[in-house]
Order: C-alpha cells, then sequence, then structure tokens
C-alpha cells in the first residue's frame, strides 16, 4: 500500500479537491511539516501508512514499516501496553490514545503520545483509522520530575509525620494565645483522648486536679515571656493513672519575627521522679536515724533537764501544800508557789515538745521558719549536756525575724548536730575553758548561722572534708552526722562549711535564703 | 517534825543554778519559817560573804564552775565545819561516798522528797546548833584559861594528868601548900564546881589545840 491510497479521503475530510495535483503536492508538504509523524491503518488495524517524517524517524524504509518494523521501533517495555490500547480502541471504534517509547533511528527512545481516529464512509460503516505521534519526550520529562517531586514530597511528610510520632514524648502545638490546636498520635493514644477535646483549653482536664493551676501559672507567665519554657506536672494516662511529664514549649516565629504558634514536647519523668522521692526518702529516714543517735547520747542530759523543773515542781507543791495547813495559812505565799507549780510545769513541757519535735518522723515540710525560734528550742535539749561538760554557751541571735522556708525538725538536727560536734571537740581536749558561740543573723537576702567552739580545730588540710559521709574523727562516730547536715542544707538551697579559727577552736556555718517576700 | 530556828542569825543557803529549783527550795524552806538565801554558783554565794550565818548549806553536785562535790571538800578541810546536805540529779555511789566521807549530812536526788529534805536540813540544823554550841563553850574555856597564870597552867595540866597534890610538888619543886593554893585558884578561875569537871575542861582545850603543856 502507498499513501495515494488514503489520498482521496484525506483529502475529503479537509474539503479539497482531489484532482488538484497542486494540492496533492501541497498535502504532501502538509503531512511532512506536521510536527507529528502521521500514520493511518484499515479497519482491522493493519498499519497502512506512515509519513515520511515517521520512516525517517524510526530509520525504516516503507516496505520494513508496514512489515512490522513499527512495532519494532516501540520500546519493548511499552509495546504490549501500546498494543492493548490499540485493539481496545479498534474493539469499541473510538479515538484512542497511548504514550509509548519510540526508538530513534539513532537507538535512542522519545516518549511518544500515540493517537488514532477512526473514520467512518456514508454508511456509518469504520472504513480506516488515521493516526499521529506527537514527541512528548520534554513535557514528559517536566511531569516526571513533578511526580518525583511531589512523591519525594510525599515522602519527606510520611517520613516527619512518623518522626512526629515516633518521637519518644507526646508533642504538641497552639496558636499564639496558648490555646491547643494539635496533640501527636501517641499523645492521643496516651490521654485516650480526641483532638476535638483537648483543642483550646480543653486539655487542661488530662492535668492532674493538683497540678492544674501550676501548669497555668508556668503557661501563661511562659506565653507573656514570648521565649521557651517548662515545668513539670502529672499526666492522666487512658486507664486513668497520672504519670510525672517535664513538659516544654518554644516558640515558632513567622518572618516578620511575630510568634505564630507554639510546639511543645512532654517527656515521661515517671520513673526519675519515683527514684528521685526514694532517694528523698531513704535521706529523710537516715536523717531520722541519726536524730534518734544523738537523742539517744544526748538521753542522760535531757533527763536531768526534766527532772529540774519536776523537781521544782514537787518542791514547790509541798511548799503550798504548807501554806494552806490550818496552823499558818497564807495565801499569799500558796498562791506564789502554785504560779511557780504552774512555770515548771511547763517548761517540762516544752522540754517534751521539744523532744518529740526532733523525734518526729515525717516527711520534711517547708514551712515559713523562723530560726530565733528554732535555735532556742535546740539550746533548751543542750542546757543540761553543757553543764555536764562544763561547756559555757554564749547565744547571739541577731536580727533574725525573716523567716526562711524550711523544716524546722531538719533544721533543728543541723544545729543540734553542730553544737554536739563542738561540745564533743572540746570535751576531747582537756583545754578550758570550753566556750561555744551559737549567732545568727540575716543580711544580704540569706540569714547566717554559726557554731564556734574552742576545741581543737579541724587540721590544716581541708576543712571541708569533715562534710563527705563516713568521714569521722571519733572513736565511736559514723560519720554521718555531718554528711546529713550537709544534705540537708543543700536541700534547703543554702551553703555549709567549716574553717579553722584564728585563735583556736573551729568555726561551722551555714546560710539559707530568705522566704520570699 | 517541823525545825525550828532557835537562832535567829542562823540561815540556810542554797546553791542551784537552776533558777526554778532554788526558788522552789527557797519557798519550801521559808514555809517551815526557815531564812533562805539562794545563790547560782559557788563564786556567787563567796562573794555574797553569807557562808559564815549558814547553818545548813543545800548544795547540787553538778554546778557550772566549781562542783558543789568540791565545795564541799575544800570546806572541811578549812576547818569550817557547816552542814551540808548535797542535792543531785544523778547520784551514784561513788560520789555519795565522797560526800559523806567529806562529813555531809546526806547524799539526796532529784527529784528530793520534800519530807525528806526537810529531815536532812533540820539534822544539818541541830548539828550546827550543837557545833555553835561547843565552840561557845569552847571559847568560853578559852578566855578563862588565858586568866591563868604560868604556875597555875602548870598545875591544872598535872592535876587533869591525875597526879597526887604531892606528886606535883615533887614534880616541880614547890611544897604541897603552895600546890593546894594554886589548885584551887585554877578551880576558881575555870568556873568547875568539881576535879571531874575540871578535867573535862581540860580535855575539851587540848582538842581545841589550846597549849597544855607540863
Amino acid at each position: 500500500m502507498t499513501h495515494s491510497h488514503i489520498m482521496p479521503q484525506a483529502f475529503e475530510s479537509l474539503g479539497i479537491d482531489q484532482s488538484s495535483s497542486d494540492l496533492e503536492r501541497r498535502l504532501h508538504r502538509i503531512i511532512n511539516a506536521v510536527p507529528g509523524l502521521i500514520w493511518s491503518a484499515d479497519a482491522e488495524g493493519i498499519v497502512t501508512f506512515l509519513s515520511q517524517q515517521y520512516l525517517d524517524y524510526i530509520g525504516q524504509s516503507a516496505d520494513q514499516a508496514l512489515d512490522g518494523g513499527w512495532v519494532d521501533a516501540v520500546h519493548p517495555d511499552d509495546s504490549d501496553g501500546l498494543l492493548d490500547a490499540w485493539a481496545e480502541g479498534l474493539a469499541n471504534g473510538r479515538a484512542t490514545e497511548h504514550e509509548a517509547r519510540l526508538r530513534r533511528s539513532d537507538g535512542s527512545y522519545r516518549w511518544m503520545l500515540f493517537r488514532a481516529s477512526p473514520s467512518y464512509d456514508e454508511a456509518g460503516q469504520l472504513k480506516e483509522w488515521f493516526g499521529v505521534n506527537i514527541d512528548v519526550e520534554d513535557r514528559k520529562d517536566a511531569r516526571d520530575a513533578l511526580r518525583i517531586s511531589e512523591a519525594a514530597l510525599r515522602e519527606s511528610e510520611r517520613e516527619l509525620q512518623q518522626i512526629v510520632s515516633s518521637i519518644p514524648g507526646l508533642t504538641w502545638k497552639s496558636d499564639a494565645q496558648g490555646n491547643m490546636t494539635f496533640w501527636n498520635q501517641g499523645f492521643l493514644d496516651y490521654a485516650g483522648a480526641k483532638l476535638e477535646r483537648i483543642v483550646g483549653y480543653g486539655f487542661m482536664d488530662y492535668i492532674h486536679p493538683d497540678d492544674r493551676q501550676q501548669v497555668m501559672t508556668v503557661w501563661t507567665q511562659i506565653l507573656k515571656s514570648g521565649s521557651a519554657g517548662e515545668s513539670e506536672a502529672r499526666l492522666r494516662r487512658a486507664d486513668g493513672q497520672y504519670r510525672w511529664f517535664l513538659w516544654r514549649a518554644s516558640p515558632f516565629f513567622d518572618s516578620e519575627g511575630e510568634i505564630t504558634q507554639w510546639f511543645g514536647i512532654n517527656v515521661d519523668i515517671e520513673n526519675r521522679k519515683r527514684a528521685e522521692e526514694d532517694l528523698r526518702q531513704s535521706q529523710s529516714d537516715l536523717a531520722h536515724i541519726t536524730r534518734m543517735t544523738t537523742m539517744g547520747e544526748l538521753a542522760v542530759s535531757i533527763a536531768h533537764e526534766v527532772n529540774q523543773p519536776l523537781m521544782a515542781v514537787v518542791t514547790n507543791a509541798g511548799a503550798c501544800l504548807r501554806w494552806l495547813s490550818d496552823s499558818k495559812t497564807d495565801i499569799a505565799m500558796a498562791r506564789a508557789a502554785a504560779e511557780r507549780i504552774v512555770r515548771d510545769g511547763h517548761r517540762a513541757g516544752d522540754i517534751i515538745t521539744s523532744l518529740r519535735n526532733l523525734a518526729r518522723k515525717s516527711a520534711p515540710r517547708m514551712d515559713p521558719v523562723r530560726l530565733d525560734q528554732v535555735i532556742p528550742v535546740v539550746l533548751d535539749l543542750l542546757q543540761g549536756e553543757f553543764r555536764r561538760h562544763d561547756v559555757v554557751a554564749k547565744v547571739q541571735l541577731g536580727e533574725c525575724s525573716t523567716p526562711i522556708l524550711g523544716d524546722s525538725t531538719q533544721l533543728q538536727q543541723v544545729v543540734l548536730n553542730l553544737i554536739m560536734n563542738a561540745v564533743e571537740a572540746m570535751v576531747a581536749t582537756n583545754a578550758t575553758p570550753r566556750r561555744l558561740a551559737v549567732r545568727a543573723e540575716t543580711r544580704d537576702g540569706e540569714a547566717m548561722v554559726t557554731v564556734t567552739d574552742t576545741g581543737p580545730g579541724l587540721g590544716a588540710d581541708d576543712p571541708d572534708r569533715v562534710f563527705e559521709a563516713f568521714f569521722s574523727t571519733k572513736a565511736e562516730g559514723i560519720g554521718m552526722g555531718l554528711s546529713i547536715c550537709r544534705s540537708i542544707i543543700e536541700a534547703h538551697g543554702g551553703r555549709i562549711w567549716a574553717e579553722n579559727n584564728q585563735t583556736r577552736g573551729s568555726v561551722f556555718s551555714f546560710t539559707l535564703p530568705l522566704a520570699e517576700g | 517534825m517541823v525545825p525550828t530556828a532557835k537562832n535567829v542569825e542562823t540561815i540556810v543557803i542554797v546553791i542551784d543554778d537552776d533558777q526554778s529549783v532554788r526558788e522552789a527550795l527557797r519557798g519550801l524552806f521559808q514555809s517551815v519559817g526557815l531564812l533562805t538565801e539562794i545563790y547560782g554558783s559557788v563564786q556567787e554565794c563567796l562573794d555574797a560573804g553569807q557562808l559564815e550565818r549558814a547553818g545548813c548549806i543545800v548544795l547540787d553536785i553538778r554546778l557550772p564552775g566549781r562542783s558543789g562535790l568540791e565545795f564541799q571538800e575544800a570546806l572541811a578541810r578549812s576547818g569550817s565545819a557547816q552542814s551540808v546536805v548535797l542535792v543531785s540529779g544523778h547520784v551514784d555511789v561513788q560520789m555519795a561516798v565522797r560526800a559523806m566521807k567529806a562529813g555531809a549530812i546526806d547524799v539526796l536526788s532529784k527529784p528530793v522528797r520534800e519530807q525528806d529534805l526537810l529531815e536532812a536540813v533540820n539534822r544539818a540544823l541541830a548539828r550546827d546548833q550543837q557545833r555553835r554550841e561547843e565552840v561557845k563553850r569552847e571559847q568560853i574555856l578559852r578566855v578563862r584559861y588565858a586568866t591563868l597564870s604560868e604556875r597555875e597552867r602548870q598545875v591544872f595540866a598535872l592535876v587533869a594528868a591525875g597526879l597526887l597534890n604531892k606528886q606535883i610538888a615533887d614534880r616541880i619543886a614547890i611544897t604541897e601548900a603552895t600546890v593546894k593554893l594554886h589548885r584551887s585558884q585554877v578551880m576558881k578561875k575555870m568556873e568547875a564546881q568539881t576535879l571531874p569537871e575540871l578535867v573535862r575542861m581540860a580535855d575539851s582545850i587540848a582538842k581545841a589545840g589550846a597549849d597544855l603543856t607540863l
């Protein structure tokens, strides 16, 4: 078959008179100049014509190409698809198109859009097919690039999503005003919550009631400051259990430097918190044990100390009864004796109370505490000890009515320990007089307490070694006393240190920050 | 059994470093009509200069500075034999023995039963009374003895030693009549009614350390 066979119809469809050879030439030129490879096939789909451009493109002769050679020029990976599409088009007799790579004469493949349209006669019978292949290689490149970048985008989005959901923490997002807008899946799963429940300030329901106030305060502060911040709070798990979390929030700025939203992450610190709690508990237990040990050492002195007012009470009562006897009633004297009984009874009671407070075993509680109330209690307990060892105690409580935040039992323990150590140090040497000075004052926003003795001092090298656990200079000491003093003072945000006195003996000092306001 | 203050000059001194205790003790002693002075330490008491008037000293064994026990021992050594009652929060056997050796009337542990304390103080005051009377008697004898001449003292000593007039005359080489004369002078000056009484006086003077030599 040659192209002349198809000409008449083509010309017809173009509305051109077939008899004109001028036109024929013209059409020839058009066919070969159209930016596409023109072809035709019969109603069975057998290719009947390939334009010169087509033949040039695939580098085949017309005979070669029409004898199935054009199919060979289709990329082997694409030929099945192309032929299937072609078969489908043939079957339903409608215009069809398909993309496939077509080999150029130089051996390289370019993507072509194969388009075929059916042609019908007056009777509506399908006569033949006309087709054009349009080079879409460049468009295809661009489309592929787009598709690839879209795929890459989707991939990175997926990765991001994966990262966000697999971060070992609960992540969240809020708007600039602090309204919650997003919880990651992990967070929602943890709390057993739906996003719509937590948006805005609904998330507050999932915070432990005791921590809500604190979270609100910190969150408001962070929002106001516009800079990152963190705090700790308990969050309710889906099963109703609360766990401790460290939550952090960071602002996100737009190009203008305005905060557009906040990003946050909550990290589970329950185990750490529990370990801290255990540690605090053991420290508290240890402190209690050493306190009891100290009290044991003091037992004789304290018994004496309670005995004194008891002796006074008994004696006063005897006198009182005598003044009330018939022979020489003197109500004024009896009343004076009774008043002394009341006073001394209270004194004995006070000693018992201090003793009980010191023996108390309860979790440390931080309350506003005044040093000029804490220290005298300890000194009362130690009067007997001072007397027993001929210690002259001088107490100077300067301006120290400003409260500090602390646990009075623990602070009393520190003072008790330092004084007991001082007394023991002085008793160890036979040098007299044994002078003990206890001073307390507040200055520069902190309270300072010093205990000075006239004992042998601390030795030259490192006075602070005495605060190490199991460091003891005493034969019967276990070396825990001062180590516990240090942990107590440090837990109160203060410092404790030791130094040698200029003349003789040692000076132990500690500071405590004053309570705010 | 309520002690009575026979001698208004006699006072009870309380030394205890615990104010409540010493005030209570003063109250108790006042309720039985005893004049009482209270001090916080031995030094305070010495400074007050009232020690001579004390019929009884009630001392805490443990005192700041000089302890009660030391003070009591020092008092005993110096010969000023005030009666001492010791009181302490913790009395041990060793302390009690030490105190009693130094002549304490009693050692009582706090809190003291008031009856025990008053009895001890009463005994102390009684002993003090007795001691004061003895001292007074000795003083009188001493004054009388001072009026004797050298020869009369010689005769006094020999009479008290149980020698007969004749033996005395031989011993100091004077006549028996002169011995009789001296002897009656001694009896008169010493205000002795009988010979046994004179002998007892000699003993008292000797005990007080007077120079009763041959």
